[in-house]
């Protein structure tokens, strides 16, 4: 019964965390802009993000620590906390990015400018935090979650071709708008590896007490999970290459990405986007409010927990309160929210060395790992697909600035 | 048995629990005796923000002292010795009540004026 409830904290982690605003707004502009073309943008986070899942999982079975905890011991408070301000800082803008997809959702449902529901949603987000428990929050983001699964049923609907679709799996740069192609592709990476994902995973090992017995569990949750996840980006992709590029439609707001439903489903088909907009962003949200304390709580050693109640770890909640306030703020100032979200995932692609590298050290560390460090084929993997990315984001995002200029 | 320790490796920056197994912070500094004659010794250990924040610089140090006056009240910067040390392991137990010491009144600052005024804080 605990492994089963241990593999539906992979599951959720997956469709909560892996189908975000990031995953639905760089799916959708790669599908309307490039076709089947950025399908390997995917499959190449994927890949990185099942071997970094996987290790954070492993590390916190077999070292007993969390990944924040041990970064900060490995390295010092001073070599740990400024790469620790950075992430926490992205974190805070990818909150932002989910807490604006659930705006515009209702925006595009009620008519009701997204910045007026910055307020509500944030406290929405909130008193589910304040009031629920770790397994509320969990089950529920994944029941919910499912509506997702629409985009594959989509695919079969619009009838994808195969061939072309194995061809999308091979990176080769389109005849025009090189440098938007890399920005996406950059982008779809940072939405695919969110450093979160596997901070929330460690600590949620920690709290659900993870023993030995679940490190063969733990690689099936990781690759599992995490695939389905990919699966239902990559239908994003392809649903908005059927659905939106033969007409010319450019995502440039979530209203055009909005419509990528329609053709398969007709005018349930918008109904069934907005929702899958906004259960994957509330679920995010939650996710990553949490992670984002739990993080803070292990930087310094505070009691942290959401199955304690709030004055048994004020500072704790205390923590995800002020970031979902700040979220919020961010949201309200009325910054694009699709702008937003691209740059957020962009800058986590930047950014992820930051984390992925010090983990990577850890992994290899037998003091913390024993007979279970990594094997030099998972850290070559991660290594160059991280460093990879994170040249790339470099490159592309000043150049997404000047050409949108 | 005499055991080796690395301080830095192994102690500092070490989560430290109180003897109800309560996160009580982490080991943010050591101090060190110097003995005429002799080897130093580690006269204790420091669970305090300021003293983690003053190994970034005295600056950050001074505004974190700032900050910290808020909530702090007696018994700054907390301080215990190995003598009080029960286990040490991943973590540092030691024998000492978490939520009577020093380390816990930023906890019982926000309990007292933030948690505790919304509902369901409690």
């Amino acid at each position: 019964m605990k492994k089963l409830l241990g593999i539906t904290l992979g599951i959720v982690t997956s469709i909560g965390g892996f189908l975000d605003v990031g995953s639905i707004a760089t799916s959708a502009q790669a599908g309307a802009a490039f076709g089947y073309s950025l399908l390997w943008a995917v499959l190449l986070g994927t890949i990185c993000v099942i071997f970094l899942v996987e290790m954070s999982g492993r590390f916190s079975i077999v070292s007993g620590h969390t990944i924040v905890d041990a970064i900060r011991k490995r390295f010092g408070f001073a070599g740990f906390i400024v790469p620790f301000a950075a992430t926490l800082l992205v974190n805070l803008l990818v909150l932002a990015s989910e807490l604006g997809g659930i705006c515009v959702a209702l925006q595009l449902l009620t008519g009701i400018r997204f910045q007026l529901w910055a307020l509500p949603v944030g406290l929405a987000v909130w008193l589910l935090l304040w009031f629920a428990t770790f397994d509320v929050v969990e089950d529920g983001t994944a029941l919910l979650g499912l509506v997702t699964l629409c985009f594959l049923v989509a695919i079969f609907t619009l009838g994808a071709q195969p061939r072309e679709l194995a061809a999308g799996f091979v990176p080769r740069l389109p005849s025009e708008e090189h440098a938007h192609y890399l920005f996406i592709a950059v982008s779809i990476i940072g939405a695919t590896i969110a450093p979160y994902l596997f901070l929330f995973y460690s600590s949620g090992a920690i709290e659900d007490k993870w023993d030995k017995s679940f490190i063969a569990p733990n690689r099936f949750i990781a690759t599992f999970g995490m695939s389905f996840g990919s699966i239902i980006s990559m239908a994003v992709i392809v649903v908005a290459a059927l659905a939106l590029k033969p007409e010319g439609i450019r995502v440039e707001e979530y209203e055009q990405a909005a419509l990528m439903l329609v053709p398969a489903f007709g005018r349930w088909g918008f109904y069934l986007f907005v929702a899958s907009l906004a259960i994957a962003c509330f679920g995010a949200a939650l996710e990553l409010s949490l992670a984002s304390a739990y993080s803070v709580s292990q930087a310094f050693g505070w009691n942290w927990g959401e199955n304690l109640k709030p004055r048994q770890a004020a500072r704790f909640s205390m923590a995800y309160t002020l970031f979902i306030a700040l979220a919020a703020l961010i949201v309200l100032s009325g910054l694009n929210p699709m702008k937003l979200t691209l740059f957020s995932m962009a800058i986590t692609a930047v950014i992820l060395p930051l984390t992925a590298l010090p983990f990577l050290v850890l992994m290899n560390d037998a003091r913390y790992m024993r007979e279970h460090v990594n094997s030099h084929f998972s850290n070559i993997v991660v290594l160059l697909i991280v460093l990879l990315s994170a040249i790339l984001a470099v490159v592309a995002i000043p150049l997404e600035i000047i050409g949108s200029k | 048995m005499n055991k080796s320790v690395d301080l830095v490796r192994d102690v500092l920056d070490t989560q430290v629990l109180d003897r109800e197994q309560r996160p009580l912070g982490k080991v943010d500094g050591i101090g060190l005796e110097l003995r005429e004659g002799a080897q130093p010794r580690v006269a204790y250990l420091e669970v305090d923000g300021v003293t983690a924040w003053r190994r970034l610089g005295e600056r950050v140090a001074r505004w974190a002292q700032k900050l910290a006056r808020c909530w702090e009240r007696d018994g700054h910067p907390f301080r215990f010795t190995w003598s009080q040390v029960r286990d040490f392991g991943i973590d540092i137990e030691i024998e000492v009540d978490g939520e009577r010491s020093a380390p816990f009144d930023l906890e019982h600052w926000l309990r007292e004026k933030v948690v505790g005024r919304i509902p369901g804080g409690r």
